[in-house]
């Protein structure tokens, strides 16, 4: 078993509705967020490209946030999801500067939080709250383990990438280009 | 009567710095370092950060002055030994408790116990800095009972040298072993640590020593003698950190990731060239200079600017860090991060400068710092 993402970024439109819902059902305190939405522009006018992605945590396999901190409270979970124990989270840092994504934030109670691929809804059978808020069905969440799943097919039978390769730290959420 | 007047000065100066620092404390403790500190969660290392390193690096700089005597075994400087390895001890622990200040959770600290990580760099710093402190706490009490030589003395000085450059070391490798921060210079920062550590030692000694025979009178030619050496030393490390801060702007110049735009920012502000004029190039040239070197406040004056460039260049390092984001994140946020400290973290920052000094002065009036058996035969 091995969680992962595919998002399709041709399908993406920007509206933030996955930020909103995360916010909302992981209680993620005013002025901070678990995803965000980044934009790219390539190309030289007027032949420009602006691709838009949904990003948060990749929850990689190989994962520097998880090997520089001291306590153990960031930690790799069944299913590959890398989680934080709040409780044990001393709030030293590391993690955050370690993460080649910022995908980690200061809660304003001192610990380190960031995405769990909502995985007390994921434990029910349920998507992510993000996955299942997106109105264009951009996002597609499942076991990479597994060929059959909607998430691996789509891998299989589109272009991908994922951010950042040159940094090691194997993504599990890929982007359909 | 003149000095005592002073005395009292300077400690109700000090009292009125710790007061305030305690205040803050408490507020920290009550409001949450949200409300008190501008740590935004772009630059999570910040001033604290940098002043806990100033503080490290003085401490094992320290050790490594005693180590002229304790672990070479040149007698000539045993004289300073105890002052030193005093403030060695202080130093650490004004550095520790600036830490915990720093974390946002410090009484989660019990995990570090119950579920530590040995991969972890931070982990292991903090075994070999409660090594560390352990062994100058013996050797200190044993000198200070006037036992410099048995076994157990030796072998905690000797051991607080070595377990001094791992943990230093170590220290250096947090920055080191993040690869997502290239800016911070990788495998450069373990060395670099030990040579910033020997420099912040010297600087300390020289700036405290001096300034403590000037008030109390008390300086004599056998320890000018060792302030002159030391003064070449100084001169020798000012000139290897020369170097290596030129070398690893130029390197950052000549790297082709976009991370390094971080280098040509910081050659254009204001805390690189004072780092790197007042801080180091200034100093280098007064202690060159023989007819200056010779000088005693002359020494002092090059000890102050090269202290001022120490705690200039401590938030350069952890700034150059952080300053740029991360690679993906750089579609949202172009420009670098301005980073400014809030009056509360400048008043811990001052707090710890203060209770190190208090500590000292303690040291100082107490525990008769100056002691030595040389001197006693004298
Ligand atoms: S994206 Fe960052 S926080 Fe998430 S697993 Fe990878 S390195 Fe860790
Ligand atoms: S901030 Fe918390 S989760 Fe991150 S490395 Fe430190 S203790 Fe671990």
């Amino acid at each position: 078993m091995r969680y992962g993402m595919a998002i399709d970024t041709k399908k993406c439109v920007g509206c933030s509705d996955c930020v909103v819902a995360c916010q909302t059902e992981n209680n993620i305190p005013h002025g901070y967020a678990r995803d965000w939405i980044s934009e790219t522009v390539s190309g030289t006018y007027p032949e420009l490209t602006l691709e838009i992605r949904s990003e948060r945590c990749n929850h990689c396999d190989n994962t520097p946030c998880v090997r520089t901190c001291p306590t153990g409270a960031s930690h790799v979970i069944e299913g590959g999801i890398v989680k934080v124990t709040h409780e044990e989270c001393i709030g030293c840092g590391a993690c955050v500067e370690s993460c080649p994504y910022d995908a980690r934030y200061f809660h304003p109670d001192g610990y380190v939080d960031k995405c769990t691929f909502c995985d007390h809804r994921v434990k029910n059978g349920q998507d992510p709250a993000c996955v299942s808020v997106c109105p264009t069905y951009c996002m597609y969440f499942g076991d990479l383990d597994d060929p059959n799943s909607e998430v691996s097919k789509k891998i299989a039978t589109r272009k991908t990438k994922v951010l950042a390769p040159e940094a090691g730290t194997k993504p599990q959420i890929f982007y359909l280009i | 009567m003149e000095s005592k007047k002073l005395y009292n000065l300077w400690i109700a100066a000090l009292g009125i710095v710790l007061l305030a620092g305690f205040i803050t404390i408490i507020m920290l403790f009550v409001k949450g370092h949200g409300e008190l500190f501008s740590t935004i969660d772009k630059i999570p290392w910040t001033i604290l950060v940098a002043a806990y390193i100033f503080f490290i690096l003085t401490s094992v700089g320290l050790t490594f002055i005693t180590s002229l005597y304790t672990v070479f075994g040149y007698k000539k400087y045993q004289p300073i030994v105890k002052r030193a390895q005093f403030i060695s001890i202080v130093s650490l622990i004004t550095g520790l408790s600036i830490m915990v200040l720093e974390l946002g959770k410090p009484l989660h600290m019990i995990y570090y116990v119950i579920s530590p990580n040995p991969k972890s760099p931070i982990f292991w710093m903090g075994i070999f800095y409660s090594l560390y402190l352990a062994f100058l706490i013996v050797r200190f009490w044993k000198i200070h009972n006037g036992d410099w030589d048995s076994k157990l003395s030796r072998f905690a000085g000797v051991g607080a040298f070595f377990v001094a450059i791992a943990a230093e070391s170590t220290a250096g490798s947090i920055f080191g072993l993040i690869e997502a921060r290239p800016t911070f210079f990788g495998q450069f920062m373990p060395i670099y640590f030990l040579l910033d550590a020997f420099l912040s030692g010297i600087v300390t000694i020289l700036f405290i020593s001096l300034i403590y025979h000037k008030v109390t009178n008390t300086s004599t030619p056998v320890l000018e003698s060792i302030y002159d050496d030391l003064s070449k030393i100084f001169a020798f490390v000012l000139g290897v950190t020369i170097l290596f801060v030129l070398w690893r702007t130029i390197s950052g110049l000549y790297a082709n990731r976009p991370e390094f735009a971080v280098v040509e920012h910081m050659i254009d502000s204001w805390s690189f060239r004072a780092e790197l004029f007042i801080g180091l190039l200034l100093p280098f040239g007064l202690m060159v200079t023989k007819a200056i070197r010779k000088n005693m406040n002359a020494k002092l004056i090059a000890a102050i600017f090269a202290w001022i460039g120490l705690g200039i260049g401590r938030m350069e390092m952890l700034m150059s860090g952080q300053i740029l984001p991360v690679m993906p994140k750089v579609s949202i946020q172009k420009n670098m991060i301005l980073y400014n400290p809030t009056i509360w973290e400048w008043v811990i920052c001052f707090f710890s400068l203060a209770l190190l000094l208090f500590l000292y002065t303690m040291g100082e009036k107490y525990l008769k710092l100056g002691a030595s058996p040389k001197l006693a035969t004298e």
